[in-house]
């Protein structure tokens, strides 16, 4: 018969790392989808511009063109406030990034730990392995 | 009413702070401790167990690499120790067994230079002051886990180090306390 050692370790608390990792994951998906919807409306717009744009040059009348100018002029000023809500997402996104690489480190390396002295199963608590997972998203 | 809240949420978020800036305080000391080991480690012996290294590697040098009279007795070039090969050893060996004063008196004029600004640590002394930063920087990262479980319990999420050591993060609180 052979008898377990008692270790010093508790292991709801490498559930909590797990938990906390996959939370900081979720935040990060949700900045990732953010930057993406961002970069759409961008594209959106830009393509409205390019068609005010093409408008404009086939434009005869005066009051059409000035009509169009300042729908341009305004398209831009949305632009402006759109680039820089695109750039302030991607900085958001870069931080939810660092930290839940930081806490998925911590979590991976806790629970090798774990895993080594044989109080955890491989891959316990560990559902989202690899760093690599959101790469190319 | 309101007033005793707005109190209260800035009593919480000085307490925040304060919280905050100590860890920060003591993550640096960790850091510090760290450095200080790293260059413990990197410190060189004392020259004379330098000088007694080169000693040792002479003696090996000559002991392996010496070329037998043998080979010169033949007649028969190809029997001669290669002056080929790239580490040249067997003249090595011969010149350990010849030139060892010369030897060593050159290489104890380049340790000298070396040693003039590196302060140096015999095998023993690098042994206990590594013991004595590790059960230093041990017992931060025990307070440091303490305090971050602290500030859990009372409502305030403090990130963990992604170098934190899991031998520590994963104790119970019980085993954690022991250690303090």
């Amino acid at each position: 018969m052979t008898t377990k050692t008692p270790h010093p370790f508790d292991l709801d608390r490498l559930a909590q790392l797990t938990a906390a990792r996959d939370a900081d994951y979720a935040v990060l998906r949700s900045k990732l989808d953010r930057v993406k919807e961002a970069r759409q409306r961008l594209a959106q717009h830009r393509a409205t511009r390019n068609d005010l744009l093409h408008e404009l040059e086939h434009a005869a009348r005066l009051a059409d063109r000035e009509r169009l100018q300042a729908k341009i002029d305004a398209t831009d000023k949305t632009l402006t406030e759109q680039q820089a809500a695109l750039d302030a997402a991607i900085r958001e996104e870069e931080v939810a990034s660092a930290t839940w690489n930081a806490s998925a480190r911590l979590a991976e390396r806790c629970s090798k730990f774990a895993e080594e002295r044989g109080l955890a199963l491989p891959g316990q608590e560990l559902p989202l392995r690899g760093f690599g997972l959101i790469s190319g998203i | 009413m309101i007033s005793a809240l707005v109190k209260s949420v800035k009593r919480r978020n000085d307490v925040d702070a304060e919280f905050r800036a100590e860890l920060s305080a003591l993550r640096k000391d960790m850091a510090k401790l760290a450095r200080q080991r790293e260059d413990v480690e990197a410190a060189p012996v004392p020259k004379a167990e330098a000088l007694t290294a080169v000693s040792h590697w002479l003696d090996e040098l000559e002991e392996r690499h010496m070329p037998s009279p043998g080979a010169f007795t033949t007649g028969h070039v190809g029997d001669r120790p290669s002056l080929k090969t790239a580490d040249g050893l067997p003249l090595a060996g011969l010149f350990a067994a010849t030139c060892r004063e010369l030897i060593l008196k050159t290489l104890d004029d380049h340790l000298e230079d070396y040693y003039e600004n590196r302060p140096s640590l015999s095998s023993e002394q690098k042994r206990q002051r590594l013991a004595k930063l590790d059960a230093d920087i041990l017992r931060l990262a025990r307070l440091e886990e303490s305090a971050i479980r602290e500030a859990e319990a009372a409502g305030l999420p403090i990130r963990r180090r992604e170098d934190a050591d899991p031998a520590i993060v994963l104790l119970t609180d019980e085993a954690l306390r022991h250690g303090l």
